[in-house]
């Protein structure tokens, strides 16, 4: 498989300028030969991931692309320190463990906002939990939930917000204790694709305006070019990296970027790497267009 | 940092909570309740026609307007507020005290690592005996009075309540507690924001079940031997075979039941406004 994924001929993607800021960046996150062995009820043993190895610099943004399955997610809560690993080492900021509890922000699948708080109790929720000043850090929320263009619900309940509301609101609490690093996990997979795209619009907004470290778990690609400036290939499981692949665009980088000659020659490539690994005879490679329409990875 | 186990769950009284209604939906319900007490007019009235006309006999079901007169004439029966009083506060105070004490121990068998799991078994078979069966002996050691009335109440209100907030304490929502770890929050804070007001619907059903059986368990401990109370009377008036008397008694726990489960389906629409699964009015 690895040998089928190096032989795709990768795009030049050197034209348009430097990710993000340039300059020499030091190492933030280390992951070297993590594997994962859930032992089942039954004695059957699932490998979730095996062997995989990165790393995330200072104030990069990395995602995670792989199919359903891949243990992607598995190695994202690994790195915050949520989920133990089998073998391997996981050496955040060369404390030799994972990022350490409450310096860091996790934003989930669901937003996972407290139904019994406000909007705005929700995101002080760390500074309640870290026991941070509390007139400080609800300022500081208000000012994060503009950001993330969340006004004049501070004191609506999470109910009675849409779900593409409630995710801000959610960026909002992961940024609230000023994190060194923030973890996401397919935070916009349960979106619909429209509020998806100003999802992805609005993070590049709030990346332009703090510059976070950020691992990204997602399964669709264009998603991954769009937002990172690193996008890690996992195969299917037991999940390892497969590729590592920088991607340059200038940014701000806008919805017509999509239609870019060499943004889709990436996403050719890449769908080509996770589709190999798939065993698919309808996504057969060789053939594959670029222009076709969005194929969904959870074929598997 | 600050916050009391009360204002964890603060109402939004500036919040719309009722759903926009269709102008026929309020009409509809009208009409059921119409119907509602229709029905009830008209069993009244089928057991006033047959009592009255000596098809019942009246020591079975007495005329309502009867029971009725039975009702107004021990209203105003001197001591008969003292018997209510007797029995609401065994029954207010044993269900209290239970609820407090089902709560206090339900934390401590949750926070204590492998408690429950030793406990629960023992608490199970308790809860399956008849527990109302134990007041022949409580009344035996505590005596005819107030004590051993509540200590009854206490005791068949405890388990229920228990059972249920030990099972809402059990609710695990995964992204809650990793949201929680991520921030590396303390058990105890963990308790406090999420499991708490997670348990809270489970513990609000369990206070329902406990209201209905503090009732039964005043009435039958003053059954089993008291000097005063309302399930005193009830034997007194039937010993008179005052069936009437009877009947208006019942109806008096009726109203002390009603009254009951509107106070804590009150609270219960207060603190879990948030919530999908509460109970309906």
């Amino acid at each position: 498989m690895t040998n089928a994924s190096r032989s795709v001929e990768r795009p030049m993607t050197d034209a348009e300028g430097s990710p993000q800021d340039g300059g020499p960046r030091s190492m933030r996150l280390r992951v070297e030969d993590v594997s994962k062995v859930y032992s089942g009820a039954d004695g059957v043993d699932s490998v979730a991931a095996k062997g995989v190895s990165f790393d995330v610099r200072d104030g990069e943004f990395v995602s995670l692309v792989g199919p359903s399955g891949c243990g992607k997610t598995t190695i994202l809560k690994a790195c915050a320190g949520l989920m133990p690993i089998t073998s391997g080492r996981i050496d955040y900021e060369g404390t030799g463990r994972p990022a350490k509890a409450g310096t860091y922000g996790m934003v989930f699948q669901t937003p996972t906002l407290l139904p019994w708080w406000t909007v705005l109790e929700n995101v002080v929720l760390p500074a309640r939990v870290l026991g941070l000043d509390m007139a400080r850090s609800r300022r500081r929320a208000a000012e994060l939930l503009e950001l993330v263009g969340l006004t004049g619900v501070d004191d609506r309940y999470p109910g009675e917000l849409s779900g593409g509301m409630q995710q801000r609101a959610s960026l909002a609490r992961a940024l609230l204790h000023e994190p060194d690093m923030v973890f996401m996990d397919e935070p916009f997979g349960a979106l619909d694709a429209i509020t998806r795209d100003t999802m992805n619009d609005l993070l590049q907004t709030v990346q332009r305006e703090l510059r976070q470290t950020v691992l990204f778990v997602t399964h669709s690609i264009q998603e991954a070019i769009w937002l990172s400036d690193r996008v890690l290939v996992m195969s299917r499981g037991p999940g390892r990296v497969i590729d590592d692949v920088p991607i340059d665009f200038a940014r701000p980088r806008g919805i017509a970027l999509s239609a870019d000659e060499r943004f889709r020659e990436l996403e050719l490539m890449l769908k080509q790497e996770l589709y190999t690994s798939l065993d698919a005879p309808g996504l057969d490679t060789t053939s594959l267009d670029a222009t076709g329409p969005d194929q969904e990875l959870e074929r598997s | 940092m600050s916050t009391s186990p009360a204002d964890l769950a603060t109402p939004a009284p500036s919040t719309p909570r009722t759903s926009p209604r269709r102008p026929g939906a309020a009409m509809h319900t009208l009409r059921m309740r119409g119907a509602t007490v229709g029905l009830i007019v008209l069993i009244l009235l089928i057991a006033e026609v047959g009592s009255r006309s000596g098809f019942i006999s009246d020591l079975i079901i007495p005329a309502p307007t009867d029971v009725w007169a039975a009702l107004l004439d021990q209203w105003q029966t001197e001591g008969f507020w003292g018997d209510v009083g007797s029995t609401v506060t065994a029954m207010v105070v044993g269900f209290v005290f239970a609820a407090v004490g089902s709560f206090l121990v339900a934390a401590v068998l949750i926070l204590v690592r492998g408690l429950e799991e030793i406990t629960m078994p023992i608490i199970i078979a308790i809860e399956t005996m008849p527990k109302i069966a134990i007041a022949p002996i409580i009344i035996l050691w505590l005596g005819f009075g107030q004590l051993g009335k509540t200590v009854i109440v206490g005791l068949v209100t405890f388990f229920p309540i228990l059972i249920n907030t030990l099972q809402g304490l059990r609710v695990t929502n995964r992204d809650e507690y990793d949201l929680l770890r991520s921030l590396g929050s303390s058990s105890v804070q963990l308790f406090r924001y999420v499991r708490l007001p997670r348990a809270l619907p489970y513990i609000f059903a369990g206070l329902r079940v406990g209201a209905v059986f503090a009732l039964i368990g005043a009435v039958v401990a003053e059954f089993v031997g008291s000097e005063n109370g309302l399930g005193a009377l009830i034997i007194t008036a039937r010993s008179q075979f005052n069936v009437p008397a009877v009947w208006a008694l019942l109806f008096d726990l009726m109203v002390m039941g009603i009254v009951l489960y509107a106070i804590t389906s009150w609270a219960e629409r207060r603190l879990l406004f948030w919530s999908k699964e509460q109970a309906g009015t």
